[in-house]
């Protein structure tokens, strides 16, 4: 396509216009502009931008990007095992604290639930409650009669919080400091 | 963060942005704002439908995938405008196809082709007689424009169809902006010439 210079064409249409590159494309020739306005705007078939997103490469979005780097950091600055131990660490306290809890409690809690049957729980939940007074108490005894028994529970509970947090704080640091190198 | 964004009120920089950080519902708001234009563009340079559908994917696929190389400074419409019009002058150099027929293209030579390659037009009117002049009037624009020479076509479409300014036209057929004056002065004459009995 060879340029064309605008001195050599329309010279005079231009003149007398001013500069055309400040008129809107109606002001410049209203009824052919009315015209092509009017043209269809074609569309491509349904379907089309599944087609295209199928072939393009899209970043993961933000929050995985972070956790992976996250990862990687980890396994770079051989930190891996400790965030191992808090997250082992981390699931056991909620087991602990279950067990430990069920166990202590479970005379004051199957108190309780006999205490809403008298104020009129309905009967669907009747056997319901009584089963889980039982069961309570089965587990009571049976965790009495392990070598360790509730007391340990409530021991491990108790003395994983603070390992928790100590670990959740080196592993702060630890990225941190990363994040500064990099 | 997808929930938060208010995609129709945003800038192109500012959905590419998104997009670039991996959000599908700015490729997909991308999608929403350019696929009729380009289509149209290039679905009137190169007159095929099925051809026009794989240039406007091929067109979307290099623009989507190279967002990381879009420079926000300049704007989102140029350069996939230009992406789209040198694919559908790509195509034109090589099938030759510069001629038009609402009958079908000049290389239709099976019932499929001739129905591929012949331009829709719309209705855009209500009453028969309205209809029926709105088709015709249609029809004629659309083969005017088809027998244009392309790079007078993609020029006046993209003036009085798409309504895009000068310096932009200019920017996407990377011409001086005196030439793409000139093409669209051509242009008008070639097509008031072609149009005269249904300009009144």
């Amino acid at each position: 396509m060879k340029p064309v210079d605008l001195d050599c064409v329309g010279k005079n249409e231009m003149n007398d216009r001013n500069d055309v590159t400040k008129l809107t494309p109606a002001e410049e020739d209203p009824v052919l502009h009315r015209h092509l306005a009017a043209v269809t705007a074609y569309a491509p078939r349904a379907l089309f931008d599944d087609h295209v997103l199928s072939r393009v490469w899209r970043p993961d979005p933000e929050w995985i990007r972070n956790v992976r780097f996250a990862g990687e950091e980890l396994v770079d600055t051989g930190r891996v095992w400790l965030w191992i131990g808090a997250v082992t660490v981390g699931s056991l306290i909620p087991l602990a604290v279950l067990l430990g809890g069920g166990t202590t409690f479970a005379t004051e809690i199957g108190a309780g639930i006999d205490w809403m049957f008298q104020k009129g729980i309905p009967s669907l939940w009747t056997a319901a409650s009584s089963d889980m007074s039982r069961t309570l108490s089965q587990l009571e005894t049976r965790m009495a009669a392990l070598p360790l028994g509730s007391e340990a529970l409530r021991a491990v509970a108790a003395g994983s919080i603070p390992v928790l947090a100590v670990c959740a704080w080196g592993l702060s640091r630890t990225m941190r400091a990363k994040r500064r190198e990099g | 963060m997808n929930q938060a964004l208010d995609l129709t009120a945003a800038t192109d920089q500012q959905v590419v942005g998104w997009a670039r950080d991996g959000v599908e519902v700015a490729y997909r708001e991308l999608l929403r704002r350019y696929e009729r234009p380009v289509f149209s563009l290039i679905y009137r340079m190169v007159r095929d439908r099925e051809l026009a559908e794989d240039l406007t994917q091929e067109t979307f696929v290099k623009v989507l995938n190279a967002l990381d190389r879009y420079r926000p400074e300049f704007k989102f419409s140029s350069w996939i405008f230009k992406i789209a019009n040198n694919a559908a002058i790509d195509q034109l150099r090589r099938k030759e196809l510069d001629t038009l027929s609402l009958e079908g293209g000049p290389d239709a030579v099976t019932p499929d082709r001739v129905e591929a390659t012949s331009l829709q037009v719309g209705d855009i009117s209500e009453s028969p007689l309205e209809e029926l002049e709105a088709r015709e009037l249609g029809s004629a624009i659309e083969l005017a424009i088809g027998r244009l020479r392309p790079e007078y076509r993609a020029c006046i479409i993209m003036r009085h169809v798409d309504g895009r300014p000068y310096d932009e036209i200019a920017e996407i057929l990377d011409l001086p902006l005196g030439t793409v004056k000139t093409y669209i002065h051509r242009a008008r004459a070639e097509l008031r010439e072609t149009l005269g009995p249904l300009r009144e």
